[in-house]
C-alpha cells in the first residue's frame, strides 16, 4: 500500500501531470495525420526524454503511445482515412456510422473501447507479465509461420464474404510478393527490384497503406463532391457510444485479451491484431451479415485490440527485453539510456518509480479518453466540412506523411501507385486490406519458414505438422477455407432441395 | 447498349475484375519467373507464394470469364456515372502526378500552395478568397507544424538546391 501511495504521489506531480497531457494531446494530433502511427510519435519524442527522471520519460512516451493508438481511429471514423495502420480495421464498421449521421456516437464508442483495451492491457503488464513473456518463447518459427498464413487466409474470407475467398487470396500472395521485393532477409541477395536502387530496401508498408487506405479514400472523395456525412443530422452523443460499449463489454474484453495474447508475438503489431480482433468478433456474431454495414461491435473489436496491443507490447519488451514491435524497442532505449536494464527483475527492482510509470499509463488511458469525449462534438463537425476542402488537405498529408518517415521521393511514388490501385479495388469491392497484411507479414512469414526448416530434423516439411500449435492452424485454415468455398454450392443444393420439396 | 462494351469513362464490374486479374497475373508471373533464377533459399517461399497466386488469378479469371460470356456483368454493371465525376478523377489524378513532381523540383512550400490553390477549383470550390486563405494558412502550419516542432524535414526541390 505503501508502494502504491509512493508511485501515485510521483505519477501525480505537477511536472508528470503536464508530460501526460502534453503526451496525450501531441499522441491524438500525430493519430489523425495520416500514415504517422505510435513508431513514428514515439521515435519523435524520444529525444525530449534524454534529459528527463526516468518515471518522466517514460509516461510521457506511454501517453503518447496510448494516444496515437487511439487518435488512428478517429479518422478512421470520419474520413475512411485510417490514422495509421492500425486504424484499417476500425474503417470497416466506424465509416458507415459516420455515413448515417451517428459519427458522436461512433466516436464515443472509440474512446471507450480504447479505455477498456488500454486498462487491460496495463493490467496484464503489471500482474502477469513475466508469466506471459515466458508463453512467448515457447512459440516457435513453425507456429510462427502457421499464424500468419492463418491471419491472411481469415481476413481474406472474413473480408471477401462467403464464396469470394479466392480474390482476398489472391491479394494476400499479392502482397507477400510485394514484401519480397528488396533484399532477402536470409540471404542479403536482392530480389525483384528491377535494377532500381530504391527498391533495394523494399517497399515501405506505410507508404503503401497510406496509398491504398487513405489517398485512395481521397480520390473517392473527389468524385462523391458534397460533405461527407451529406444531408445527415449530425447526432453528437459520445455518451451513447460509450453506453454501448458498457452493453458490449464481453466484445470489448474479449478483443481486448486477444490484443494481448497477439502483442506478445514479435512481429505481429497492431495492425495485424486489429484485423483477427475484428475477424474472430465478425466470424463469431449471430448477425455477421450486419458487420460493415455499421455494427458498433465492429468498431469496439478492432479498437480495444489496438489499445490491448499497444499496452501488451511492452510486456516481452519489459520482462524479457526482447521487444516484440518497433516501439516496443524505443522503449527499451529509453529505460537503458537512463541505466535501466529491462528484465525478469525489472518489476521488483524497480521500485516506487516504476510503478508510478504504470500508474502514469492509467492516468493516460482516462486523459485521452476524457479529451476525446470533450473533443467529439468538435471532430463529428469534420464531416459537413465541404470535400472540396477536406480533399486537398488529405492529399497533401498523404503525401507529407509518406515523405517524412524516409525522405525518399520514390515512397510518394509508391504511395501514388498504391492510392490509384487501392481505388480500383474500392471501388470494385475487393477486400484490399489482404494486400496490406501481405505486405506487413510477408518478411515475418518468409524468415519462420526458413528458421522452421533448419531446426528440422532432415529440413523436413513434417515440423509444420508435428508441432501441435501449428497442426491445430493448419487443420483450421484447410477447414476455414474448404467451408467457405463449399457454402455457396450447398446452399444451392439446399436451395434447390426445398424448391423441389415445394 | 450492353453493358459490357467500353463507354468513355465507364466499364463493367466484371470489365475492370477481369483487368486487376490481368495485372496480378503478370506482376506474380514476372515474380514467378525471376525467383527460378535465385538460389533455392531465397527464392523458395516466393516461388511458392506467386506460384499459388497464379493458380488462384486463374481460376477468377475463369469465373470471370464465364460471367461476362453468361451476360451476367450486365446485371453487374454499376449506374452510370456522371461524366463530371469521372472527369473530376481524371483531373484529380493529373493535378496529383504534377504536385509530386513539382515537390521533387520547386520543394514542399511552392508545390502545396500552388497545389491546395488549384484542387478546390477542380472540385467546384469557386470562392477565390477562401480558397486562398485556406492554401496560404494550411501550407503555413503543416510546414511550421513538421519542419519547427517535428524537427522533420520536408521537400526542399531541386530548384531551390540549384539556386542556394
Amino acid at each position: 500500500m505503501e508502494h502504491l501511495l509512493a508511485a501515485l504521489q510521483i505519477a501525480l506531480s505537477l511536472h508528470n501531470i503536464g508530460y501526460l497531457l502534453l503526451g496525450c494531446i501531441a499522441g491524438l494530433f500525430i493519430g489523425v495525420l495520416p500514415g504517422l502511427g505510435p513508431v513514428f510519435g514515439v521515435a519523435l519524442f524520444l529525444p525530449l526524454t534524454f534529459n528527463l527522471p526516468i518515471d518522466s520519460s517514460l509516461i510521457l512516451l506511454s501517453a503518447v503511445y496510448a494516444s496515437v493508438a487511439y487518435g488512428d481511429g478517429i479518422t478512421s471514423i470520419l474520413l475512411n482515412v485510417p490514422g495509421g495502420p492500425g486504424g484499417v480495421a476500425v474503417t470497416f464498421d466506424g465509416y458507415p456510422l459516420t455515413k448515417m449521421g451517428k459519427a458522436g456516437i461512433a466516436l464515443g464508442a472509440l474512446a471507450g473501447s480504447a479505455l477498456i483495451g488500454d486498462m487491460i492491457g496495463i493490467a496484464a503488464l503489471v500482474t502477469i507479465a513475466p508469466a506471459l513473456a515466458n508463453f512467448s518463447l515457447m512459440i516457435g518459427p513453425a507456429e510462427y509461420f502457421m499464424l500468419c498464413m492463418f491471419g491472411l487466409s481469415m481476413v481474406a474470407i472474413i473480408s471477401s464474404g462467403s464464396g469470394q475467398s479466392v480474390k482476398g487470396l489472391i491479394l494476400g500472395c499479392l502482397g507477400l510478393s510485394i514484401a519480397f521485393m528488396g533484399r532477402d532477409v536470409m540471404t542479403g541477395v536482392e530480389r525483384f527490384t528491377f535494377g532500381s536502387t530504391f527498391l533495394e530496401d523494399g517497399i515501405s508498408f506505410t507508404s503503401a497503406s497510406i496509398g491504398l487506405f487513405a489517398l485512395s479514400q481521397a480520390f473517392i472523395l473527389t468524385e462523391e463532391g458534397g460533405s461527407i456525412a451529406g444531408e445527415n443530422l449530425l447526432i453528437s452523443k459520445p455518451w451513447v457510444g460509450v453506453l454501448s460499449v458498457v452493453k458490449n463489454w464481453f466484445t470489448a474484453v474479449k478483443s481486448a485479451v486477444l490484443g494481448v495474447f497477439l502483442s506478445l508475438m514479435p512481429g505481429i503489431g497492431i495492425t495485424t491484431s486489429t484485423l483477427f480482433a475484428y475477424m474472430v468478433e465478425h466470424r463469431t456474431a449471430k448477425n455477421p451479415e450486419t458487420y460493415g454495414t455499421g455494427n458498433i461491435r465492429g468498431l469496439i473489436a478492432p479498437q480495444a485490440a489496438a489499445n490491448a496491443t499497444a499496452s501488451g507490447e511492452l510486456i516481452p519488451a519489459l520482462a524479457l527485453g526482447i521487444p516484440s514491435g518497433a516501439t516496443s524497442a524505443i522503449f527499451i532505449a529509453a529505460l537503458t539510456i537512463h541505466g535501466l536494464r529491462p528484465g525478469p527483475e525489472f518489476f521488483s527492482a524497480g521500485g516506487a518509480r516504476i510503478d508510478a510509470v504504470f500508474v502514469g499509463m492509467f492516468l493516460a488511458a482516462l486523459v485521452f479518453f476524457i479529451v476525446g469525449l470533450t473533443c467529439t462534438p468538435l471532430f463529428s463537425k469534420i464531416t459537413k466540412v465541404p470535400n472540396s476542402v477536406l480533399v486537398p488537405l488529405i492529399i497533401v498529408l498523404c503525401f507529407t506523411g509518406s515523405y517524412v518517415l524516409r525522405n525518399e521521393f520514390g515512397d510518394m511514388i509508391i504511395t501514388a501507385v498504391f492510392g490509384v490501385i487501392g481505388y480500383f479495388l474500392f471501388k470494385n469491392k475487393w477486400p484490399y486490406q489482404c494486400i496490406v497484411l501481405g505486405l506487413i507479414l510477408g518478411s515475418l512469414a518468409e524468415s519462420n519458414f526458413h528458421r522452421a526448416l533448419k531446426i528440422s530434423p532432415d529440413q523436413s516439411y513434417s515440423i509444420f505438422v508435428d508441432k501441435p500449435m501449428s497442426l491445430i492452424l493448419l487443420l483450421i485454415i484447410g477447414t476455414m477455407l474448404l467451408v467457405n468455398y463449399l457454402a455457396d454450392p450447398i446452399k444451392k443444393i439446399k436451395n434447390t432441395g426445398g424448391t423441389r420439396g415445394h | 447498349m450492353s453493358s459490357n462494351v467500353k463507354t468513355p469513362g465507364r466499364f463493367s464490374k466484371t470489365v475492370v475484375d477481369i483487368v486487376l486479374l490481368v495485372c496480378t497475373l503478370v506482376f506474380v508471373s514476372i515474380v514467378f519467373v525471376q525467383s527460378l533464377a535465385l538460389s533455392e533459399l531465397a527464392g523458395l517461399v516466393p516461388k511458392l507464394v506467386s506460384g499459388v497466386a497464379i493458380i488462384l488469378c486463374l481460376v477468377q479469371l475463369t469465373v470471370e470469364a464465364k460471367k461476362l460470356k453468361a451476360g451476367a456483368a450486365k446485371q453487374e454493371a454499376e449506374p452510370e456515372e456522371q461524366p463530371a465525376t469521372t472527369m473530376r478523377w481524371y483531373t484529380m489524378l493529373m493535378i496529383v502526378g504534377i504536385y509530386i513532381a513539382g515537390l521533387e523540383l520547386l520543394g514542399f512550400a511552392i508545390s502545396t500552395l500552388l497545389f491546395l490553390l488549384i484542387t478546390p477549383y477542380v472540385m467546384q470550390q469557386k470562392k477565390i478568397k477562401i480558397n486562398i486563405i485556406l492554401a496560404v494558412v494550411t501550407t503555413v502550419i503543416i510546414y511550421y507544424g513538421f519542419v519547427e516542432v517535428f524537427y522533420v524535414r520536408l521537400p526542399e526541390g531541386l530548384l531551390f538546391e540549384y539556386l542556394f
